[in-house]
């Protein structure tokens, strides 16, 4: 594969066991993509649900919908499906994976860290409220769910209408004792908004809210700045407010020379370099379930010229 | 009608009724008759044919566990510690230090007409090299233009030269697992699991499966297997669409062509009520060479890559335990589809707790859905203890145990994944017989090389690469058994021993033709025993000669 100019293609995993609801999201991930062109990579057709008027081509293990995405099956080799995506012309705005449900989505987060064409975005694993306690007790399947939580970025804890309140204490005191810092997020249906899941490109939703119920409200803030921002006390402050905002992302001056690309999902925050914006302003965004922390103290790090 | 006698030094038939015989007839490519010159001559008129009087014929050897893609790595050069015979009948000589290695891919590389091409090699192990690991700047001495990839025997493990690292952009600051580092921080250039696989695909760019498939892959295939008189051969795990299955029906209906090949439908490609629809379809495709309707579902992964499901107390070195490829919980859902529909199921189940979970989920179907002699196998079951083998006995379960890995793996299993009491007993084929299971052996080619003469040594002898035994008298099978496993024995865990495994009336006459008679060169010495060739439905194919090559 020739070396690529443009930035890396953002890569999401959606991790779970079996049944706890990765085929929902990526259901409704499909019939609403809000303007990005997602490559979706499944495990199989059986359970997507694609209006087939939406459906422009099926060739093989690729459907191609009139919304710009592409669903494609893994077939016999994973690895084969992901490079033809990453090949496709035009090239995804985002690719997603659906890993198996005894997978651990980690192992396959990891290949975005060996190919420069590819940027980890995030690990969202879903966990069945109902079943998560029961699976816990199970020796043959416990190892493999504590690993998928072990690994992700965000948790949704998902068919939460389907177990009682003692349950879900429970499952939530299970996933916080064994991730202290990590986000759970409550939801039926899989339904989170996508903006926490995969980023703030996603075009506004314009669709009405009675149509989405449970639906979790989130605020956006943005912060400016126009002196230069010190990398390791914004940092030490998102992480102070990590998990009460999901995710951050922001164009820098991190130097008098130098802008950087500061992503953050979860606890996880990558830099990369990035050239000077137009308005030679520093911009930071941040997004979160409503209501969100305090944030005075980011303003403040952000606003705080560094020598 | 024609009627051909082969006049044979002796023959070994695998028959009780007459373990030996000197003729055998055949007619219209199945046995007629065996015995002695005037036996089988009774049956009127034929041609005697003398070229194997001073040879051995057994029954063709079959491979019960072998894959196809052992036909594509010959593509690529070989960098194996061991000698390894390609299928032409080259021999390609060990590579015995790291630097044999890098020369021999060096004059591979020169010889490449462009100069950033990428460069794959197979087989490399390093367990023998001691504490010495390859990194980068060895195979940056094969070429600094091209990428260079180098997959390890057990293919869960690769070295790269510094274009890969460069291309992938992977420095001091890549943190993932798998991804190794040396002290200063530094990328080795040596990469295990995920991001090995994903920077092997990602080098040669090719479909490894459609690339099996190829007709000249095929051919490489049945040439190798035939070079180890086996006459029939598993591909343990197919997607068998459309043109997978065209293709073996195609290459093997050419008179030509070496051997049967019996390819497993991966059970896991579709969802269990289509792949039993797809399979009850491909059933009446086959051919006396190509044979549909076994099932192959992969459990877990392997235990020299600690991707094996072990029960307490787990891997020897404090690994966590390894990786289920099916969700425990669905097993015996797939198990029952394709068990309803009458077909055989073969599980791959290395570690012992997915020994545990496969035994379970056949408790199971079998309870609410009896069915005789259904015969689904164990395939690799490394670790199954007498608890586990007299429950496949009681089940009517079979085994297929993974005998090369006592010699490849044993020291492995010794000191990191198994400790010296469970490597002992690893691929127990003494107890096996003594429980009463069926049992094959196998190579898992090209993870190993197929060889079922020196799969059976592995069994009887139970010797590591140092020299080393593994166990005792109990872990071990006796010559007579171990010939009956690589022929009787893997026929019947296909399912095919009313055509296949023995030498008797209305079989394939399908002989493998040796040199040497085994009985004469002893179990120590098995596996050198020389093949001269097969003879697979009464056509006689000699092997190509063997040429050491440089």
């Amino acid at each position: 594969m020739p070396p690529r100019d443009d930035v890396p293609v953002p890569l999401t995993i959606i991790g779970g066991f079996l049944g706890s609801g990765k085929t929902t999201l990526l259901n409704r991930l499909l019939a609403e993509p809000r303007g990005q062109r997602f490559a979706v990579i499944v495990n199989d057709f059986g359970a997507i649900t694609i209006d087939d008027k939406l459906i422009t081509s099926h060739e093989g293990q690729t459907i191609a919908l009139a919304n710009g995405c592409v669903c494609c099956t893994i077939g016999d080799n994973f690895l084969r499906t992901l490079l033809d995506a990453l090949k496709m012309t035009p090239t995804p705005d985002h690719i997603v994976v659906e890993a198996s449900g005894v997978a651990d989505p980690a192992r396959i987060a990891d290949i975005a860290s060996i190919e420069k064409d590819l940027r980890l975005d995030g690990v969202i694993v879903l966990a069945d409220a109902s079943q998560l306690i029961a699976q816990m007790a199970d020796s043959r399947l416990a190892d493999t769910i504590e690993r998928q939580v072990d690994s992700a970025d965000l948790v949704l804890l998902n068919k939460t209408d389907l177990a009682d309140e003692a349950a879900l204490r429970a499952c939530r005191g299970w996933i916080a004792n064994r991730r202290q810092h990590l986000f759970i997020y409550d939801v039926v249906q899989a339904n989170a908004p996508f903006e926490l899941l995969f980023g703030m490109d996603m075009a506004p939703d314009h669709s009405s809210s009675s149509h989405k119920p449970h639906h979790i409200p989130f605020e956006t803030l943005s912060f400016t700045s126009d002196q230069v921002v010190s990398a390791h006390s914004l940092e030490n402050e998102l992480r102070a407010l990590s998990p009460h905002i999901i995710r951050a992302k922001g164009i820098l001056q991190t130097s008098p020379s130098e802008w950087s690309l500061l992503q953050m999902v979860g606890a996880r925050i990558e830099w990369a370099k990035t050239p000077e914006p137009a308005d030679a302003v520093s911009q930071l965004v941040v997004i979160g379930p409503t209501p969100l922390p305090n944030t005075s103290a980011l303003q403040a790090a952000l606003s705080s010229a560094t020598p | 009608m024609t009627t051909k006698i082969f006049a044979a030094g002796k023959i070994i038939t695998m028959d009780a009724s007459r373990p030996t015989a000197t003729h055998v007839a055949v007619r219209d490519g199945r046995i007629l008759a065996v015995g002695t010159l005037d036996q089988v001559s009774q049956w009127g008129n034929a041609q005697v044919d003398s070229r194997f009087e001073s040879k051995v014929l057994m029954p063709g050897l079959i491979e019960g566990h072998s894959h196809i893609m052992e036909g594509s790595v010959w593509d690529h050069p070989y960098a194996g510690f061991y000698d390894r015979t390609g299928p032409d009948g080259t021999t390609w000589p060990g590579l015995k230090s790291i630097d044999q290695v890098v020369d021999r891919l060096r004059q591979v590389s020169d010889e490449m007409a462009e100069p950033d091409a990428p460069l794959l090699a197979w087989g490399f192990d390093p367990i023998f090299f001691g504490e010495r690991r390859m990194c980068a700047a060895d195979l940056d001495r094969v070429s600094e233009t091209r990428p260079v990839v180098v997959l390890h025997a057990s293919l869960h493990f690769l070295n790269t030269n510094s274009v890969v690292l460069e291309r992938g952009g992977i420095d001091g600051s890549t943190n993932a697992q798998g991804v190794m580092k040396d002290e200063s921080g530094a990328p080795t250039g040596e990469f295990a699991g995920m991001v090995a696989m994903y920077l092997a695909t990602k080098t040669i760019d090719y479909d490894i499966m459609d690339a099996s498939t190829r007709p000249s892959s095929l051919w490489n295939f049945a040439r190798v297997a035939q070079l180890a008189g086996v006459t029939t051969a598993t591909d343990l795990h197919s997607a068998l669409d459309d043109t997978i299955v065209d293709r073996f029906v195609s290459a093997t209906s050419d008179p030509r062509y070496p051997i049967r090949i019996v390819p497993a439908f991966g059970g896991t490609l579709m969802a269990a009520p289509q792949g039993v629809e797809r399979l009850k379809s491909l059933v009446p495709k086959s051919t006396d060479k190509a044979i549909f309707g076994i099932v192959k579902l992969v459990l877990d992964g392997s235990i020299q890559g600690f991707t094996a499901r072990l029960k307490w107390p787990g891997y020897f070195n404090g690994h966590e335990n390894g990786l289920w490829y099916i969700a425990p919980n669905e097993v015996e859902g797939i198990l029952r589809a394709y068990h309803e529909a009458g077909f055989q199921v073969h599980m791959h189940t290395n570690g012992n707790e997915a020994t545990d979970l496969a035994l379970d989920a056949v408790e199971a179907v079998l309870t609410t859905s009896p069915r005789p002699d259904h015969r689904h196998t164990l395939q690799h079951c490394q670790m199954a203890d007498e608890a586990q083998f007299q429950r496949m006995a009681a089940l009517g379960v079979g085994v297929n145990l993974f005998s090369n890995h006592i010699f490849y793996w044993g020291e492995a299993h010794k000191a990191l994944t198994l400790g010296p009491d469970r490597s002992a007993k690893i691929d127990n084929a003494g107890a096996a017989l003594e429980n009463g299971v069926d049992l094959s052996i196998h190579s898992d080619a090209p993870i190993t090389a197929i060889g079922p003469l020196f799969s059976a040594w592995c069994a009887i002898n139970r010797l590591t690469s140092e020299g080393d035994r593994l166990g005792g008298e109990a872990e071990a099978i006796t010559l007579d058994e171990a010939l009956y496993t690589i022929t009787m024995g893997a026929a019947r865990s296909l399912k095919m021993d009313d055509r296949v495994g023995s030498i008797e009336i209305g079989k394939f006459a399908d002989f493998a033709v040796l040199e040497d008679d085994p009985y004469e060169v002893g179990a120590a010495h098995l596996k050198d025993v020389r093949i001269w060739g097969t003879v697979l439905g009464g056509e006689v194919f000699e092997a190509p000669v063997s040429a050491p090559e440089g």
